[in-house]
């Protein structure tokens, strides 16, 4: 999404006044984490007062001493000379006062949160002394936390284009927190039902291990929860969200997933065709592994039906994603294979591993190929250019790039170690073991380029084929909305034009009550499907790159190519055409 | 992708549509090749042809055997006295040694160097295991018209500790 809320209010001149407020906030950040440095010192000293004996600590309290007398004061005294300058417009919008704010409230939730699940964990098992530091730690950032989520919600200060800045923030350390610690404690408890509980007898009960992971999954998914369905993060059709779903939720957890898959069947194989290892040691990876498939395909599909429901940008992005994903997997699959090959060619001294690593390759291609297959669907592929997406051709070229500079590079090391043998007394055997790995990934990368160029070439032939038409493709839409906000959703119609044309929409809001010379038609008031159709069929008849577009108020529509000063226009600059004035 | 073919289409578009198809073909047929190929070698190949015992690669060769499978006591009688005692118990380091490989053998008189390359293989990596290679060099010395390992490289070192003499 590339919708830009115009700034409404012109700031103060540039430089002197980005230069203070990186000054201010900068040092407004470092007196905050002093002074909460300083007080959580002293509070876990008071927490400890009733189990010291002797205290002689004498460096570590004035150190915490200071810092809350001079920290802290000084702290407040700069944040109410900030908070007293955020009644100007500008002031708020600055990206200065954002960043501090998205900063502070991401270093206060996570190191609150660690800290009270700490605290929370430290009753499991024989650690009761260890809970005055947490618990000093997490109280203090906890009220910071709720400082500046009260300041960012603040009615009258608050940063309304930020909203969904805090939330994805927020969301994306608890689904990561959440994810990890649930993957550790499923993790530990299949652990114990595959291989028995040898190791952890001896020390403590085994389900302390679990009970610990399951503490830090539900603070983590305590954490997403609030800010993903309380906060609202799962409604914001911002770029940021998107962002958040397709890196976190289907980029990450895919690789999860299908890590998990690959492995669980890496041992599977092992079991079945290489024992070369003892049992126990070839089933230590069985119960992460399944773990991180089971959690990590769960987070996906989550991810994958809410990116279904979004715009068609993000559905498009995160299939392709997806299959690169597994693209990636089975290509360094079949790199590994080659690698195995080669590597049964030659003689070692003394072991072997050929086996385990052929195994390796193929569970990876097995789990890979078949997903790549699905979501890429390679006997579906665009046979004319409207059926071609605009991300696709992106994504052939990032792989065919990729591909290119992983060959490169594979292309070098061989060179290496070729002169190598050339130049020295150095045998056959040696270096075709040593090539082996840099040989294989080469022949994959070259798989993989080919592939993409073939389909690159075959897409830029089609464009070719379909003419002049595509040429014209809108690169800016500058849209000004003269609707009021009740009627029609200003954020919904830009995204409705980036749906249809693809080009980046910036959104400006009239501030007049609708143009001079035009009567406040506001009798019939449309719905925003029926003005994103129009305007989508307008702009398809529109010459340019750049167009303005005033939508609104009424039933008023107005499209005007622009172009820049000096720019040779062909055919003579095209006339604005007034639709429905 | 949700891409459906357009139902009608010129003689020349459908010529273009093919050709990726056939790229793919092949590409897929590559892949199959590779894996039935290298699955028949990988599973056909015997145990490492072994070198006279009489050479320093030899030696070399069935000292890192003995190693690899965890044999200290074997590892132990290929080593010189000298070697015995500076030897501080073995090398339990991870990812532990799987595969050994001769670069190259400098004989010389009364001592040799033998190259090696040391495989090591680890589980990790979110894609298949991981491979980490290095190079070292065992040093041998003639003792009584044998070769024995008078220095052997540090991930391939394995002996029973003894006590230190004075």
């Amino acid at each position: 999404m590339s919708t830009a809320t115009a700034p409404t209010a012109s700031a103060p001149a540039g430089g002197p006044a980005t230069l203070r407020r990186l000054i201010l906030y900068v040092l407004l950040f470092a007196l905050v984490v002093i002074a909460a440095s300083g007080v959580s010192g002293l509070l876990e000293r008071l927490f400890r007062t009733a189990t010291t004996l002797v205290s002689g600590d004498v460096t570590g309290l004035a150190l915490s001493l200071a810092f809350t007398l001079i920290g802290g004061p000084l702290a407040l005294l700069l944040w109410w000379f900030v908070w007293r300058r955020l009644d100007d417009e500008a002031e708020r919008r600055a990206p200065g006062w954002g960043l501090y704010l998205t900063g502070m409230y991401a270093v206060s939730l996570i190191i609150a949160t660690t800290s009270l699940l700490d605290l929370a964990t430290s009753f499991v098992g024989a650690q009761e002394s260890q809970w005055p530091s947490p618990l000093a730690t997490g109280s203090v950032w906890v009220a910071i936390w709720w400082w500046h989520r009260w300041m960012w919600k603040h009615p009258g200060k608050a940063s309304r284009h930020l909203e969904d800045v805090r939330a994805v923030v927020g969301s994306v350390f608890g689904l990561l927190l959440g994810t990890g610690a649930a993957i550790a404690a499923l993790s530990a408890l299949l652990d114990v039902a595959i291989r028995g509980f040898t190791a952890t007898a001896a020390f403590e009960p085994w389900w302390f291990d679990v009970l610990r992971s399951l503490i830090w999954a539900a603070g983590g998914a305590l954490v997403w929860w609030w800010h993903w369905f309380r906060e609202g993060g799962r409604r914001f059709q911002t770029g940021l969200v998107d962002v958040a779903i397709i890196g976190v939720g289907i980029f990450l957890a895919g690789i999860t997933a299908l890590g998990g898959l690959g492995v669980i069947l890496f041992v599977l194989l092992r079991l079945a065709f290489d024992r070369s290892d003892p049992l126990n040691d070839l089933l230590e990876p069985l119960a992460p592994a399944i773990a991180a498939a089971a959690i990590g395909a769960l987070v996906w599909r989550y991810h994958r039906s809410t990116s279904v429901h979004r715009s068609t940008r993000t559905r498009r992005a995160s299939l392709l994603v997806t299959s690169a994903v597994a693209l990636a997997a089975a290509a360094s699959g079949v790199g590994v294979v080659v690698n195995a090959l080669l590597a049964a060619a030659v003689s070692p001294l003394a072991g072997g591993a050929t086996r385990t690593l052929l195994l390796g390759g193929v569970s990876s291609l097995a789990v890979g190929a078949p997903v790549w297959w699905l979501a890429w669907k390679p006997r579906h592929q665009p046979r004319s250019a409207d059926d071609i997406p605009p991300g696709r051709r992106v994504y052939l070229v990032a792989f065919f790039g990729v591909s290119a500079v992983v060959a490169l590079i594979t292309l070098l090391v061989i060179g290496y170690r070729l002169f190598e043998f050339l130049l020295g007394e150095v045998t056959g055997g040696s270096v075709l073991d040593r090539i082996r790995a840099p040989l294989g990934l080469l022949v994959a990368a070259g798989l993989v380029a080919g592939y993409h160029f073939v389909l690159w070439r075959h897409d830029r032939a089609l464009l070719a084929a379909a003419g002049p038409v595509r040429q014209r493709v809108i690169e800016r839409v500058i849209l000004v909305s003269g609707f009021p906000p009740a009627a029609v959703d200003s954020e919904a119609l830009a995204r409705g034009i980036v749906d249809a044309t693809g080009a980046k929409v910036t959104t400006w809001l009239r501030a007049d009550d609708g143009g001079a010379g035009l009567p406040p038609s506001s009798d019939l008031s449309p719905v925003a499907g029926d003005v994103i159709r129009q305007v989508a069929a307008a702009l398809e008849a529109s010459a340019g790159q750049q167009v303005l577009v005033i939508a609104g108020p009424g039933t008023r529509l107005e499209v005007v190519p622009l172009m820049t000063p000096g720019a040779a226009v062909p055919g003579g600059p095209a006339p604005g055409r007034v639709l429905r004035p | 992708m949700d891409d459906t073919a357009a139902p009608d289409r010129t003689g020349q578009e459908n010529e273009d549509a093919r050709k990726p198809d056939r790229v793919l073909l092949a590409l897929v047929g590559v892949v199959v090749l590779l894996v039935v190929v290298a699955l028949a070698v990988v599973f056909t190949c015997g145990e490492p042809a072994p070198l006279d015992e009489a050479s320093p690669a030899g030696v070399v060769q069935r000292y890192s055997r003995a190693v690899v499978d965890g044999d200290t006591a074997t590892a132990q009688s290929y080593l010189t006295e000298g070697a015995k005692s500076r030897c501080r118990g073995t090398y339990t380091g991870e990812p532990s040694p799987a595969r050994v490989v001769l670069v190259s053998t400098t004989e010389r008189t009364d001592s040799a160097t033998v190259k090696v390359s040391i495989v090591r293989s680890g589980q990790g990596g979110p894609f298949g295991p991981s491979e980490y290679e290095t190079e070292d060099a065992f040093s041998l010395l003639k003792v009584d018209g044998k070769w024995m390992i008078d220095q052997p490289p540090y991930p391939l070192m394995a002996c029973t500790v003894v006590p230190g003499k004075q």
